[in-house]
């Protein structure tokens, strides 16, 4: 059999070597690199976790007070009724006995309906707020912060004032509780309460 | 095929790879196989020039395989020609050269040239020294038992291309020389110009008479070989080169006897005994001065060579081979080399990874540990921690309108005069929420001042409080000339005010 002179010169075994030499060679660094890589991502990984950890437990003190500040809210809120249905019948009952407790007859409502409160969330749980338009006519300034403050801690809501506006009544009524210096407040106030989310609803 | 066999041959195989030097000394009735270490030529084996010594040689040669052989045909027979070429490069050059070799030595089979520098006279020519072996059938039997074996030939030399090296050992005038070096059994004369080689020829030893006849002969010939190179033109009319004599220590007491004879009206000339040249030239002073010029080629061999390109074919393989291997090894050790760099760095890096997990699983523990005493509402942490969130942001809203109204509140208290017309509560910038409050003040009585005092009183009762600002937008007095500003006053008149209220920014 005849044997292609090409495959006799005496460089191939050398050249094929050489080639040789150079993928094994290549093989090398390439898994070099790719084991040194991976150590030191395994490396980088494994200092995040232990400052993460470190960091958790340095700020454990800090999140069992923050979680039992927000257990505490919880309870409290449980017991103002904030979390569920909205008692609008309740607010205004509190709202009518509290001005006929300290004199203001002449008040008039009107609720909205109740909006989604804050950013929106997946979350199960978000406030709602309903807004309270509210007309005296007839008070002072003493009885209309009296009204709001007592408002603000019986109502089964947190209540936040967004405007009021007190204007001193041109006409002074006849009545006894409406001295010379009588004035109109036209006030909103927001209602706000938690509850499920209307999809989850 | 046994592990220990496959290796030796492995290694056998290398070893035949790198190639070991042995230097073949050829002379007209012997071949000398020799082997050049400190400074000191050791024979391996000699071979005569019969048939016998022949087979003897292709059998040594066979043993041998693993050797370069380097040929230095001590033979005598060398010519020596000039030329002179435009000064080309490159290719052209190779040309001129080639055809320069062909037309002034023809049929020449082993010829070389050397570049003596341009012209002086003409810059855009270059002269050069051609020479070649003149009776290449002396050679002839050597290199065809060379040639059927496929040794590996690294190159062949005359000794003529020694004597640059020779003349820069002894002392001696560099730019102008002719060096007479006597063998045994002939003579050479060679022509040194600035340390190179300018002509060189061979004649046989003057073998008939005395120390003292042979020394005259032998001058004689340098004498008249000044005369040829003067009317060729080769030595300048007027230059005269040194002569230096480089014969047995007879022939060199001869000659220096014969020159101190001659007196001062000759050429300047010297006599050196050729057994101190092996020690000038740096060798080992017991070297025999039939191998000095050997051991003078196995320490620097010249550039040129004589042997034709086919013949060294199996040699530039072999080189080519070897450094092929040797790069390959090198590739292969450096490749190694860092994938174990590497490893080690891993290996360390991931040692150092798994002592941070432990100690991160440590403290995740030790935070498990603590977190199951914490309270557990009754809603998702997330959740309550979002709702709690947003209670903060409700909670200072809430208190904006109180923190006003408060001591708003207060402050009326203490007045008498004031009345307030009209408060409107601003939420529209929830970072300062403020209060516009209109009033009215009742100046009785007690006249301008009272009131001023008292409205005054309000502003700073107001500004009392750390968290707050009031502005006064319309004061309830406008002092102008013409108004009376007494302090009795028979009825009570009112002023109306403007006042802004509110909560000081958060430093």
């Amino acid at each position: 059999m005849r044997r292609n002179p090409r495959f006799e010169s005496p460089l191939i075994w050398p050249i094929g070597m050489l080639c040789i030499a150079l993928t094994f060679t290549c093989f090398l660094v390439l898994a070099g690199m790719q084991q040194s890589g991976a150590a030191k991502n395994a490396l980088a990984n494994a200092q995040n976790l232990l400052a993460a950890n470190q960091r958790y437990l340095e700020d454990v003190h800090l999140e069992k007070a923050a979680i039992e500040e927000r257990a505490q809210m919880l309870l409290r809120w449980q017991e103002q009724g904030l979390i569920g249905k909205e008692h609008r019948l309740a607010w205004i009952d509190a709202l009518q006995k509290n001005a006929r407790a300290l004199g203001m007859r002449d008040i008039r409502i009107k609720f909205d309906a109740r909006q989604p409160f804050g950013k929106p969330s997946a979350n199960e749980m978000r406030w709602y707020v309903s807004t309270l338009h509210l007309s005296m006519n007839g008070i002072d300034e003493e009885r209309l912060l009296r009204l709001l403050n007592r408002l603000a801690s019986e109502a089964k809501a947190e209540m936040i004032i967004r405007r009021c506006d007190l204007k001193l009544a041109e006409k002074p009524g006849d009545g006894p509780d409406e001295g010379p210096h009588s004035l109109n407040a036209e006030c909103t106030l927001d209602w706000l309460t938690i509850d499920q989310t209307a999809e989850r609803a | 095929m046994t592990r220990r066999t496959l290796t030796h041959r492995l290694f056998e195989r290398f070893r035949n790879r790198i190639g070991i030097p042995i230097f073949l000394h050829v002379r007209p009735d012997r071949l000398s196989a020799c082997r050049y270490s400190n400074r000191r030529i050791t024979t391996l084996a000699e071979f005569s020039a019969t048939p016998e010594g022949q087979a003897r040689f292709a059998d040594f040669l066979v043993e041998q395989r693993a050797a370069d052989f380097i040929l230095f045909a001590d033979t005598d027979d060398e010519i020596t020609a000039s030329a002179v070429i435009p000064r080309v490069f490159g290719r052209d050059r190779k040309t001129l050269i080639r055809r320069k070799l062909e037309a002034d030595l023809p049929e020449m089979t082993f010829r070389a040239c050397a570049s003596l520098g341009k012209l002086s006279e003409n810059h855009q020519q270059e002269k050069l020294l051609l020479w070649a072996l003149n009776r290449k059938n002396s050679l002839a039997p050597w290199l065809a038992k060379l040639a059927s074996t496929e040794s590996s030939v690294a190159g062949l030399y005359s000794p003529g291309q020694l004597d640059e090296q020779v003349l820069s050992a002894i002392p001696a005038n560099r730019a102008l020389a002719l060096l007479v070096i006597c063998n045994d059994r002939s003579i050479r004369q060679t022509l040194l110009i600035n340390g190179r080689r300018h002509f060189s020829r061979a004649m046989p030893f003057p073998s008939a008479g005395s120390t003292a006849d042979q020394s005259f002969l032998i001058n004689e010939e340098a004498n008249r070989l000044l005369q040829y190179l003067a009317a060729q033109g080769i030595v300048a009319p007027g230059d005269t080169p040194e002569k230096t004599f480089i014969a047995p220590p007879d022939i060199a007491t001869a000659l220096s006897a014969l020159l101190n004879s001659e007196g001062d009206h000759a050429a300047p000339a010297k006599a050196l005994d050729r057994s101190c040249i092996a020690a000038a030239c740096g060798l080992d002073p017991a070297t025999p001065w039939e191998q000095t010029g050997l051991a003078l080629l196995a320490r620097r061999r010249p550039k040129q060579q004589l042997a034709p390109r086919e013949m060294l074919e199996t040699y530039r393989d072999r080189r080519l081979s070897s450094i092929l291997l040797t790069l390959s090894i090198g590739i292969l050790l450096a490749g190694c080399t860092f994938a174990v760099w590497a490893w080690q760095q891993a290996a360390s890096q991931l040692e150092q990874a798994y002592s941070h997990q432990r100690q991160a699983a440590e403290l995740q523990a030790r935070y498990a540990k603590i977190a199951r005493t914490f309270p557990q509402p009754e809603m998702e942490h997330q959740t309550l921690r979002r709702l709690s969130e947003d209670y903060r942001s409700i909670v200072s809203q809430r208190h904006a309108m109180e923190t006003l109204l408060n001591p708003l509140s207060q402050a009326l208290t203490e007045t008498r005069n004031i009345q307030l017309n009209r408060i409107t509560w601003l939420a529209a910038d929830p970072e300062t929420p403020g209060l516009l409050i209109e009033g009215t003040l009742t100046i009785t009585a007690g006249g301008y001042r009272q009131g001023d005092d008292e409205f005054n009183g309000l502003v700073a009762s107001l500004n009392k409080h750390s968290g707050l600002a009031s502005t006064v937008i319309a004061s309830p007095f406008q002092f102008t000339s013409d108004q009376n500003f007494r302090n009795d006053r028979d009825e009570p008149s009112s002023s109306a005010f403007k006042l802004r209220l509110d909560q000081r920014p958060r430093s």
